[in-house]
């Protein structure tokens, strides 16, 4: 008996789940990955309906289903040109990337049209049997060029069949597109312009020290004295954003959130000076230090503060600095 | 080896007083000290000071020891039971050994736990002295008294002491001993061998062997500037060239290592099993400190006595990727040299 060939149904039917658990395993991926590096991006993930996937299949005339790259896609909206970089670095770090595209290269000069960074991702090292060889489609927009996409991308480049748009309504669309350029530009040099003010990063480090603290500890500590040992031990992070720190400090207590707890309700509440020290949300950081580079933590600290107070953290976070 | 000082918690503490020998009668604690929450988290702090510092070292419980102590320690660690009953076994033990020539001391235990794992902490303890001041009023005008006060058990500025702490772990017993007179080396094998009844885990010549092993295959794996590979190199035949009785690797990083590479050094250290004290012994190790041999990729190799490098008469530059090595010197011989062993021409 001869077998009938598969409907396209069929073939999604199959196909299906595998990359649903690819887009599954990318976006908690990314989101990981991102949240290290202390971006505020928003990652959303979808695998192709069926629909549009029998669509494509016949209006294409594909041969094989395999010729369609976005049977699972993710889509990660950052705030900032900038957080877009990063995030393309996280995707790259994280799975094997090809085929970058980035829309505004094939823009001339004098020309408007859609934004947004592409390219083809597979999972790398150990990889589930069923997903070996599969893709996922990354897109990569700022906010503003994703308040143009959504609403009104698929209007302007895929019109229902059959109909025309208007140029005047294109062009509308247009001028709303150099308003998306006009928007990232500006928010970046406003935030560029913000980092600049005096102060600034060591009060964005202690805004994020004190949301752990508070999920912490409850208390409430000298903002002065924060500041004072944030800024003190800028040489530690000079090299990097507030956010990467943000990052770094997610990660950090995550990774130790127990031992930080202990390290609190054992100073809570006691006589000993060091505790008053320890009590601060800076220690979060001096904690980090600790553990990711005990030496050159001592060497900034030396010049500026007795070593005896460092060795109260060192010993509060289970460490000899002797 | 896995002691988690993070989530070291001190539960109870036991103190007995042992003199010296024919110098008084021991005091035995017949109950467990009171303990507040700052006492408990200050020494918790002096255990770490003491068992985490870089005078620290790997030790195991000696099969063929007379002393009592492993036992009790093993006892108490697997039921938890009977810790001042424990506690003075021990320390009539010391008592009874305790010579002429060691100090009178506080034998005191520690039970404590390490996360989930039960932990006990043995320290040695000497008093101390130190001057108090308070503020008083002497004919009506204010001053600040001061007072001796020589009956101090432990002190921010005492930081490291003899101690042994050990925990059960999976089953196996592990344990970390520090000792800052493990230079005088009756005192250091009193403490260890005859009272705790433990020796070192790694014999001095193979632990001498491996510091000086991982250290050169860290220089030669992560360091790649041959200047600083240069300097590492002889710092390291330095250290152990030196009168130190007494490796401390954590010690040797902050002395001669830079910054940027100390850390990475001593994380290298501790998956080579070498970041522990050890007590120096150059026998498998001497042949290789007379000098220092430089191989390159066409085959070349360059040999010089530290003296040479360190009076910069042989220096090494980094030209991008090509290394030269110059020597600044007067040639006073030179000779051919054969390919090492010849194969014999068969018949």
């Amino acid at each position: 008996v001869e077998s009938r060939p598969k409907s396209l149904i069929e073939v999604w039917r199959e196909r299906e789940p595998a990359y649903r658990r690819l887009a599954e395993i990318v976006e908690e991926t990314l989101n990981q990955g991102l949240r290290a590096k202390g971006i505020r991006c928003e990652v959303s993930y979808r695998t192709k309906a069926v629909d549009s996937f029998v669509k494509k299949m016949r209006r294409k005339s594909y041969g094989s289903p395999d010729q369609i790259t976005d049977m699972a896609g993710a889509r990660v909206v950052c705030c900032f040109e900038e957080d877009r970089t990063v995030a393309r670095e996280v995707a790259d770090e994280a799975f094997s990337c090809r085929g970058w595209d980035d829309k505004r290269d094939v823009l001339s000069p004098r020309q408007l049209g859609y934004l947004g960074v592409h390219c083809q991702a597979s999972l790398k090292g150990e990889i589930p049997e069923e997903l070996v060889g599969l893709e996922c489609e990354l897109q990569f927009h700022t906010v503003a060029e994703h308040a143009w996409n959504a609403p009104l991308h698929d209007h302007i480049y895929k019109p229902p069949e059959g109909t025309e748009i208007p140029p005047t309504l294109e062009r509308a669309a247009y001028r709303l597109l150099a308003l998306t350029e006009v928007y990232d530009g500006e928010l970046s040099r406003t935030r560029r312009s913000l980092f600049e003010v005096p102060g600034y990063k060591y009060a964005q480090i202690l805004r994020s020290l004190d949301s752990h603290f508070y999920a912490l500890t409850a208390r409430d500590y000298d903002r002065e004295l924060s500041i004072d040992i944030i800024s003190r031990l800028e040489p530690l992070y000079a090299s990097e954003s507030a956010e990467a720190v943000a990052g770094q400090l997610a990660t950090f207590v995550d990774g130790f959130r127990p031992q930080l707890e202990g390290v609190y309700a054992q100073h809570q509440a006691i006589d000993l000076e060091e505790s008053a020290f320890i009590q601060q949300p800076e220690s979060i950081l001096i904690f980090k230090e600790i553990e990711r580079d005990p030496f050159t933590l001592k060497e900034v600290w030396a010049p500026h503060l007795p070593l005896t107070f460092l060795e109260h953290f060192f010993a509060a976070w289970g460490r000899s600095m002797e | 080896m896995n002691f988690n000082f993070g989530q070291l918690r001190v539960k109870a503490v036991i103190v007995h007083q042992i003199p010296r020998k024919d110098q008084g009668v021991p005091i035995y604690s017949e109950i467990e000290s009171p303990l507040n929450d700052e006492l408990k988290v200050y020494i918790r702090s002096k255990i770490i000071q003491s068992a985490d510092s870089s005078s620290s070292f790997p030790i195991e419980l000696h099969e063929e020891t007379q002393s009592p102590v492993p036992k009790l320690i093993t006892d108490y660690l697997n039921t938890g039971e009977g810790f001042v009953e424990k506690s003075r076994a021990m320390a009539e033990h010391l008592a009874k050994i305790q010579t002429r020539t060691n100090t009178a001391g506080l034998l005191t235990l520690v039970d404590c736990s390490l996360g989930t794992t039960r932990g006990l902490a043995v320290l040695k303890l000497e008093r101390q002295s130190g001057i108090s001041v308070d503020q008083e009023t002497i004919d009506g005008k204010r001053t600040l008294s001061m007072e001796h006060i020589g009956r101090l058990m432990l002190t921010d500025a005492a930081k490291v002491f003899k101690a042994g702490v050990f925990q059960l772990s999976g089953g196996t017993l592990e344990a970390v001993a520090s000792d800052h007179q493990r230079v005088q080396v009756d005192l250091a094998h009193f403490f260890l061998s005859e009272f705790l009844g433990c020796r070192l885990v790694a014999e001095p010549p193979v632990a001498t062997k491996r510091f000086f092993d991982a250290s050169e295959k860290f220089i030669n794996e992560r360091v790649t500037d041959p200047k600083t590979k240069m300097k590492y190199q002889i710092a390291l035949a330095a250290e152990l060239n030196s009168n130190r009785k007494q490796i401390r690797p954590r010690a040797f990083a902050e002395e001669n290592v830079n910054t940027k590479d100390r850390h990475p050094y001593c994380e290298f250290m501790k998956e080579h099993g070498a970041a522990g004290a050890i007590d120096k012994n150059l026998l498998l190790v001497e042949s290789r400190l007379a000098g220092l041999q430089m191989k390159f990729r066409s085959g070349a190799t360059v040999y010089a006595p530290p003296a040479a490098i360190a009076g910069g008469k042989v220096t090494v530059e980094q030209d991008e990727d090509r290394a030269r090595v110059v020597i600044h010197d007067e040639l006073t011989s030179m000779k051919g040299k054969g390919r090492g062993k010849q194969t014999e021409e068969s018949d």
